[in-house]
């Protein structure tokens, strides 16, 4: 997903496809609801207490098939459950709301057993709230951005957006309702990540079908454990713990209260007298002004949570769009960036990067890369090849950034000067982010600043999304298109999994690191801050908080 | 001091009335408008300052240094290198500060200016002709008035795009509507002397009239406004910059650089406090200045 602080998921993402089942070819997996116990330090969970937290904006949306962001996913998380999820902190898939799921032999049959679960309202969730949500993703009214992860590996996916299908043939109920078949079109080991996903949750289909798509879309109707109770709109939300939860023995706060607040000062604040419990994915992480003054300050600073981002920070160049056209342009702009100043100005949250795939990223990141796709902090090398390029004066450019996370409009200027060193001159250009994430989809701006937050460990949601020619402009807005780049992404999603297939990507990013389409220069690491009554907090890589495992201690 | 006089026939007498013997002139207005003198220094200063800064400064405003920053990445402190510390990116705040001069002064006067000759014709035509010419200018003027000065002229900028250049022209062009109203007052006014009317009867076209007569009269207040509204403008300037639709990075504004100091003002203060100071001395200067105007016109004053 397309990354900033205040975050916006990728608009299309493609899957790859590939030959074994994560959790293992064909074979049955059983799981049972996760119960949480004691944290860390041994405690014993306590149940009741309200979650007060300040939220950095008001959520975008509440409709899982239309959340996709950072922000929107604080609240959905909360709401709605899917068919899988992530055990804890890792990324090991674990039954949800089904019980257990068989794979056919080929890897293209998933057949999954649902729980006996119910909706706040006391309807049952069968498969039809899942083949009535994929429905709803695939439909092109409700302008969902992750249709790309199903159509079109759902048998049926295709025809059914594109309105030549009036069901989705793919998927079917059997047993009653008690049973859901998904059909593939190829097989496809990342399809259990993929339903992890927020939007392919269980809705209600009587209630979806009985209210408009706005009125879903801020007024919910899940299985999660906590229910929207009431809102203030643009002020306040509070969730309520759901009694029926289909886990039992979870949640254990009685109460969420989201309020609205933006001013990394008034957090800083409210978190230092106590009135708020956590600053995490409700602002985005720590906001950077408050970062130094808890993590200097001895009271504060053993609350700080730390979790590397499986997420790249970067420079855009444009391979369609102004001087950067010029692949020799490129690769002399490589040797212009100074990285660890850009590291330097995070305080030290982030460590140098060097490629597209971080190394949080379990398989993929290179140790070492080949020496044409190896730069090093070299203005003087940067300048002579400028001149090569044809560029001995340098040119005149512009630096796109959203300003709605200072540190970008920080990041850039760094970059900005970096370039005049070597007779760049660049101006920065700051709009905020839903301005800027838009232009960005147009694939015109020549240079950019922007990131990437991984939707599920594989080198596929990096490489194909963010440098297959299908994918621009929106996906690939640098507009790389190289054939035989092409060619082994789409080569290696249908491999089997296995060093053959990482060989692929492998090979795809020395080419695209050798062709300079990017600039990586960080990897973030995510800050939380966690007051020290709040009990077994963590954040997994692949999603927001997970409010339902935390509880409240006396204070 | 001569409290006794010679008379002419040789006596010596005393005076009831001792007569001071002059100072020089400008000891004189010193002690009489001490502050007017302050403000013209801080103004002539600023204009040095803005002139020379390249001079002036010890480093590039631009330049991000490497040792700029501490080990957690914090701005530095006030040190024997840097005598204002850095910023968040390593950069001098000193040398910021002086560059940031030339931009508040490029906008406060040259916007000022743009006003005065928009705002002088426009009152002056609505004053002289009356009729509908009046009540049209009045009524436009009305419109501006009542219109948030900032609201307009974050709009203008976002349409024009943003440079310091616009930035003069936006504010010059949309803050004329106060010597407008001012300058038409006094054309009402002086429109009414008899040598006006003399002038009139005589057969003088209007242009010689505004011209010769209307224009030298009225300039006084209109003067002393102009100057008032340097010292707002360069403000302006500032809470556009704080709005981040001002001066773009990486130039310096004292404007900007207290909107990048504000969010970490708790750990590094000294991003606030220097380019506040300057801004302070600025508004300071050129009000005193202007009130100095304001006298120098007044018939009674110190001579």
């Amino acid at each position: 997903m397309t990354a900033r602080k205040l975050k916006l998921f990728g608009a299309v993402a493609s899957i790859s496809m590939l030959g074994m089942a994560l959790a293992g070819c064909g074979t049955e997996v059983a799981s049972t609801p996760v119960h949480h116990t004691a944290a860390q330090d041994g405690s014993q969970p306590v149940y009741g207490g309200t979650l007060n937290l300040d939220v950095n904006g008001a959520f975008p949306h509440l409709d899982p098939a239309r959340a996709y962001d950072t922000l929107s996913y604080e609240a959905v998380t909360q709401m709605y459950n899917g068919l899988v999820a992530y055990k804890g902190a890792t990324n090991t898939i674990i039954g949800s709301l089904a019980s257990s799921w068989t794979v056919s032999p080929d890897g293209k049959t998933y057949t999954f057993h649902l729980r006996n679960a119910k909706f706040w309202n006391g309807d049952p969730v069968n498969a039809d709230s899942f083949i009535k949500e994929f429905e709803r993703v695939l439909t092109p009214a409700t302008q969902s951005g992750l249709s790309g992860f199903i159509n079109p590996f759902i048998v049926g996916s295709a025809a059914y957006a594109a309105g030549h299908a009036k069901t989705l043939t793919g998927m079917t109920s059997l047993d009653g309702g008690k049973t859901l078949q998904i059909k593939l079109t190829t097989a496809d080991p990342v399809f259990l990540l993929v339903l992890a996903i927020p939007a392919f949750s269980a809705v209600d289909p009587a209630y979806v079908d009985g209210h408009s798509l706005d009125y879903f879309d801020y007024h919910p109707m899940g299985t999660g454990p906590f229910e929207l109770a009431s809102y203030k709109p643009n002020q306040q939300w509070i969730l309520k713990k759901n009694p029926n939860y289909f886990i039992k023995g979870i949640p254990y706060l009685n109460e969420i209260d989201f309020t609205n607040n933006n001013s990394a000062q008034a957090v800083l604040e409210h978190f230092e007298q106590g009135s708020t419990d956590l600053i995490a994915w409700n602002q985005g992480g720590i906001p950077s002004a408050d970062y130094l003054p808890l993590s200097e300050n001895p009271k504060f600073s053993g609350d700080i949570y730390k979790q590397v981002e499986v997420s790249t920070l970067y420079v855009g160049l444009n391979s369609k769009v102004g001087p950067t056209k010029n692949l020799a342009v490129r690769r002399a702009l490589e040797y212009a960036i100074n990285k660890e100043q850009m590291v330097k100005v995070l305080n030290g949250r982030a460590i140098v990067a060097n490629q597209v795939i971080p190394p949080s990223m379990p398989s993929g990141y290179e140790a070492k890369l080949p020496a044409d796709a190896t730069y090093t902090y070299n203005p003087g090398l940067a300048k002579k090849l400028l001149a090569k390029a044809g560029y001995p004066h340098g040119f005149t450019t512009t630096i796109y950034t959203d300003n709605t996370n200072p540190d970008d409009v920080s990041e850039a200027e760094v970059v900005q000067q970096d370039f005049a060193q070597i007779g760049v001159k660049a101006s920065v250009n700051q709009t905020t982010w839903g301005t800027f994430l838009n232009n960005n989809e147009t694939g015109k701006q020549g240079i950019f600043m922007l990131a990437w937050l991984e939707d599920f460990p594989d080198p596929s949601d990096f490489l194909n999304t963010l440098f297959n020619s299908n994918q621009s402009p929106e996906n690939n807005s640098t507009m790389y298109s190289n054939k035989t780049v092409d060619q082994l992404l789409n080569e290696a999603s249908v491999m089997p999994n296995g060093p053959a297939r990482f060989a692929m990507y492998k090979q795809a990013q020395n080419i695209i690191m050798s062709q300079a389409a990017w600039i990586p220069y960080a990897y973030p690491l995510f800050t939380a801050a966690v007051q020290p009554w709040v009990k077994n907090y963590y954040a997994n890589p692949n999603l927001v908080d997970d409010l339902q495992s935390i509880w409240l201690t006396k204070h | 001091m001569a409290d006794v006089m010679m008379t002419p026939t040789g006596l010596e007498q005393r005076l009831a009335y001792p007569v001071k013997k002059s100072q020089p002139r400008l000891v004189r207005l010193l002690r009489a408008y001490p502050l007017v003198f302050v403000g013209g220094l801080i103004v002539a200063a600023l204009v040095f300052v803005a002139l020379f800064a390249p001079v002036l400064a010890p480093y590039n405003p631009d330049y991000q240094f490497p040792n700029g920053l501490a080990m957690n990445g914090a701005p530095l402190a006030p040190n024997h290198q840097f005598i204002m510390g850095t910023d968040d990116l390593g950069r001098d705040i000193y040398s910021r500060v002086l560059y940031g001069a030339r931009v508040s002064l490029e906008v406060g006067v040259f916007s000022s200016v743009i006003s005065l000759f928009i705002g002088t014709s426009l009152g002056i035509i609505a004053g002289y002709f009356g009729k509908w010419a009046d009540s049209v200018i009045m009524r436009i003027t009305d419109m501006m008035l009542a219109f948030p000065l900032i609201l307009f002229v974050v709009a203008l900028v976002a349409v024009i795009g943003q440079s310091v250049d616009n930035l003069f022209i936006a504010i010059g062009v949309l803050g004329w509507a106060t010597t407008a109203r001012i300058v038409r007052g006094q054309v009402l006014s002086v429109k009414e002397f008899e040598f006006v009317q003399a002038a009139k009867a005589l057969g003088s076209p209007n242009w010689r009239i505004l011209l010769r007569i209307i224009l030298p009269n009225i300039m006084a207040p209109v003067i002393v406004l102009t100057t008032l509204s340097i010292g707002n403008n360069i403000l302006l300037e500032s809470t556009l910059s704080f709005l981040g639709i001002g001066v773009a990075p990486p130039t310096p504004s004292w404007g900007n650089m207290l909107a990048e100091g504000q969010s970490i003002f708790e750990y590094a203060p000294w991003l606030l406090y220097y380019p506040g100071l300057a801004l302070l001395l600025a508004v300071l200067g050129f009000n005193l200045l202007g009130d100095g105007l304001r006298e120098l016109f007044n018939p009674r004053r110190v001579r």
